[in-house]
C-alpha cells in the first residue's frame, strides 16, 4: 500500500515542515497536555489577550490546560548548557473570541534557546520563509524590530501601550495628531522593497541611535535577498509583540489567500530574564486551523466502489478483501445514489458476484 | 481585483461621491437596492454599517470604508489607513438639562456603544450600569430608563429637542479608512493607487 496516498494536504504539509526543521538540526519536542497553572500566572502576559482553561485537581491544585508552548520549553532549558533547538506540533487551549468560547489552536513551531545573536536569528528567519513557502502560495514575511521602537518611544511614558496600538493598526493620522506619535508615523508608509525602506530609515530616524538595530534588519534583508526572496520581505514596524517580552526582531507572515496572520515569531529574551534563565532565544509558530482554507483535501475518491445486494456478509467480506489485497481502496454501498468517485465500479449480486460495471 | 466594503446609508452616500470626485462612474448607484457592484476593476460590497469591519476583518472585503465609533467599540483587528474627514461627529455622554452626576449611585448609561462606554466609565472608576439599546437612545433618560447616555451626536438637533445636552466628548469620529491585514501585504500597490485617486495621501 501506498503510504503517502492516504495524507491529506494538512498531513503533508505538516511533514514536509517536520523535515525541513529536523534537517536544521531541531529536534521533537513533547509536553503534557494538563500542567499547574502557576507555571503561566507568573507570566500570564505573555499569552496576548487570550486566557489559559482552568480547573482544580482534585488536591485543589489549580490546573491549566495547556495555552501555550513556548514556556513550556524554556522551562525546561537549563541556560548553562548547550543551545537547544526544539520544533513542535502540539495544540494549545484558550478561551478567546467575542463569546469568550473555548478553542483548541493547532500550532507547529521552532525554538532556538541559547548561542550567540547573529546566526540563531538568521537561521530562524529563513526557515519561517521556508516555512511559508511549504504551502505552496505566495508568501510574504514582514519583520520588526521592538528593540528600534523602544528607542523611539519612551519606555515608561503613560502612553507607550496607546502609541503601539496606534503603530499596530498604520493609524498614521492620530499618531500625527500627537506630539511623541510623529516619530512613530514616519514608519507607517515604507517603502515596499526592504532595501529601499531600510535606506529611507536611514535616513529619516539618523539622529535616534538605531544604527546597531538596523544593521540587524539589513543582515536578514541580505540573508534574504541572496535566497531569492527580496520580493518576500518586508520590513513593517505594525509587527508589535508585547514589548515587555519581546526586544529583538519580531516577524509575522502572510499567505495569499489566507486573511489572518498565519505565522508570528520574534526574539525573546526577556521573557527568558523574567524566569531566570538568561540566555537569547528566538521562535515562531505557525497557525494550521488558518491555514485550513487553502488546504482544505478535495473530496474523498476511493479506487472501487461496491454496489451491494447480497445479504451473506461473510461472502461480501470476502469480495472485499479480494480488492484490498490488491491495494485498492474500497467503499461499499447499497444504494447506487450514494456513491462517491471512483476509478473503478463493481455490483455484487445477490448471488454473490462480484462484476465490474463502466458507469455513465 | 480590490473588494470594497462601504457602509448602507448616509455614510455610505458619502463615500460614492468620493468615489465620483476621483472619477469613477458611480451612476444610479445611491438610487439602486443591488448590494454587490462593479466600478471598473473594483467590487463594491454595501452592508450594514456596523458589519463593514468584520467583512474586512475576515477578508471578505480587502478595505472598507467605517466610522471611527464602529471601530472604537469593536476594536476589530485591521489597519486604519486614513481619516476620510467625512461623517464627522463626536461619540459623547449627554443628560438632561441640569442633571449632576453626584456620585452617590450607581450610573445608569443607555448606548449603543457598550463597549466604549464600559471603558471610559471603566477609566474613571465610576461604577455604572450599562443599558444596551439599538435605537432611540435619546428616549432612556426621558422615561427613567437610565440617568445618562452614551451615543454619537452630528447636530445636536436631537438631543436639544429632547431636552438633552452633552456634558462630556469621549472622542471626535468620521469616516474611516480600513484594510485587511494580509490584503494590505499583497494589494498594497491597488490600495494606495485607490488612495491616491481619492487625493488623500
Amino acid at each position: 500500500m501506498n503510504y503517502e496516498e492516504v495524507l491529506s494536504r494538512e498531513d503533508r504539509a505538516v511533514i514536509a515542515l517536520k523535515a525541513l526543521y529536523e534537517q536544521y538540526g531541531y529536534r521533537r519536542f513533547r509536553i503534557e497536555k494538563f500542567e499547574p497553572y502557576d507555571l503561566y500566572r507568573d507570566n500570564k502576559n505573555f499569552l496576548t489577550a487570550e486566557t489559559a482553561i482552568t480547573f482544580p485537581d482534585s488536591r485543589g491544585r489549580l490546573m491549566a490546560l495547556k495555552p501555550d508552548v513556548t514556556i513550556s520549553i524554556v522551562r525546561s532549558f537549563d541556560p548553562q548548557d548547550i543551545s537547544s533547538k526544539w520544533h513542535y506540533t502540539e495544540s494549545v487551549f484558550r478561551r478567546g473570541g467575542v463569546s469568550e468560547e473555548f478553542r483548541e489552536i493547532r500550532q507547529i513551531g521552532i525554538e532556538y534557546l541559547g548561542g550567540n545573536r547573529e546566526y540563531p536569528q538568521l537561521e530562524v528567519l529563513l526557515l519561517a520563509m521556508k516555512s511559508l513557502e511549504i504551502f505552496g502560495r505566495e508568501g510574504v514575511l514582514a519583520v520588526g524590530h521592538m528593540g528600534l521602537l523602544r528607542k523611539l518611544i519612551d519606555d515608561m511614558a503613560e502612553d507607550r501601550d496607546e502609541l503601539l496600538g496606534l503603530l499596530r493598526r498604520k493609524n498614521a493620522h492620530d499618531l500625527n495628531a500627537k506630539e511623541r506619535g510623529k516619530v512613530l508615523a514616519s514608519l507607517i508608509e515604507l517603502p515596499a522593497d526592504p532595501v529601499e525602506a531600510l535606506e529611507y530609515l536611514a535616513d529619516t530616524l539618523r539622529t535616534h541611535g538605531i544604527e546597531r538595530e538596523l544593521d540587524e534588519l539589513r543582515t536578514v534583508v541580505r540573508l534574504m535577498a541572496s535566497h531569492g526572496y527580496r520580493k518576500r520581505v518586508r520590513i513593517d514596524f505594525s509587527v508589535i509583540h508585547n514589548l515587555d517580552y519581546y526586544n529583538g526582531l519580531v516577524f509575522q507572515g502572510f499567505l495569499s489567500g489566507v486573511p489572518k496572520v498565519v505565522l508570528n515569531g520574534g526574539r525573546y529574551d526577556q521573557l527568558l530574564e523574567k524566569m531566570h534563565k538568561p540566555a537569547k532565544a528566538i521562535g515562531f509558530a505557525i497557525y494550521l486551523d488558518e491555514v485550513m482554507s487553502i488546504l482544505s483535501s478535495e473530496p474523498q475518491q476511493v479506487d472501487a466502489v461496491i454496489l451491494n445486494y447480497c445479504e451473506d456478509m461473510d461472502l461480501l467480506f470476502e469480495a472485499v478483501d479480494q480488492l484490498t489485497s490488491k491495494g485498492m481502496s474500497v467503499r461499499v454501498y447499497e444504494d447506487p445514489a450514494e456513491c462517491i468517485p471512483s476509478h473503478k465500479a463493481y455490483i455484487f449480486s445477490r448471488e454473490a458476484v462480484l462484476k465490474e460495471v463502466h458507469r455513465a | 481585483m480590490l473588494k470594497i466594503a462601504v457602509p448602507t446609508g448616509r455614510m455610505g452616500e458619502a463615500a460614492v461621491e468620493v468615489f465620483e470626485r476621483a472619477g469613477f462612474d458611480c451612476s444610479g448607484f445611491n438610487g439602486t437596492r443591488k448590494l454587490i457592484r462593479q466600478i471598473g476593476s473594483m467590487q463594491i460590497i454595501r452592508v450594514k454599517p456596523s458589519d463593514v469591519a468584520v467583512y474586512v476583518e475576515h477578508g471578505v472585503a480587502d478595505v472598507g470604508i467605517v466610522g471611527k465609533d464602529i471601530l472604537m467599540e469593536t476594536e476589530p483587528d485591521v489597519f486604519e489607513l486614513r481619516d476620510l474627514g467625512f461623517g464627522a461627529c463626536r461619540m459623547a455622554v449627554a443628560a438632561p438639562e441640569g442633571f449632576r452626576d453626584q456620585g452617590d449611585m450607581i450610573l445608569k448609561v443607555a448606548t449603543k456603544y457598550p463597549h466604549v462606554a464600559t471603558k471610559y466609565f471603566g477609566a474613571k472608576n465610576r461604577p455604572t450600569e450599562i443599558i444596551p439599546l439599538n435605537g432611540s437612545i435619546e428616549i432612556a433618560p426621558l422615561v427613567g430608563l437610565s440617568h445618562v447616555i452614551v451615543d454619537i451626536v452630528e447636530t445636536g438637533t436631537t438631543l436639544r429637542e429632547n431636552g438633552l445636552v452633552i456634558v462630556e466628548v469621549i472622542a471626535e469620529s468620521s469616516a474611516r479608512f480600513i484594510a485587511n491585514q494580509a490584503s494590505y501585504q499583497f494589494k498594497r500597490d491597488e490600495i494606495e493607487k485607490l488612495l491616491s485617486a481619492w487625493r488623500l495621501r
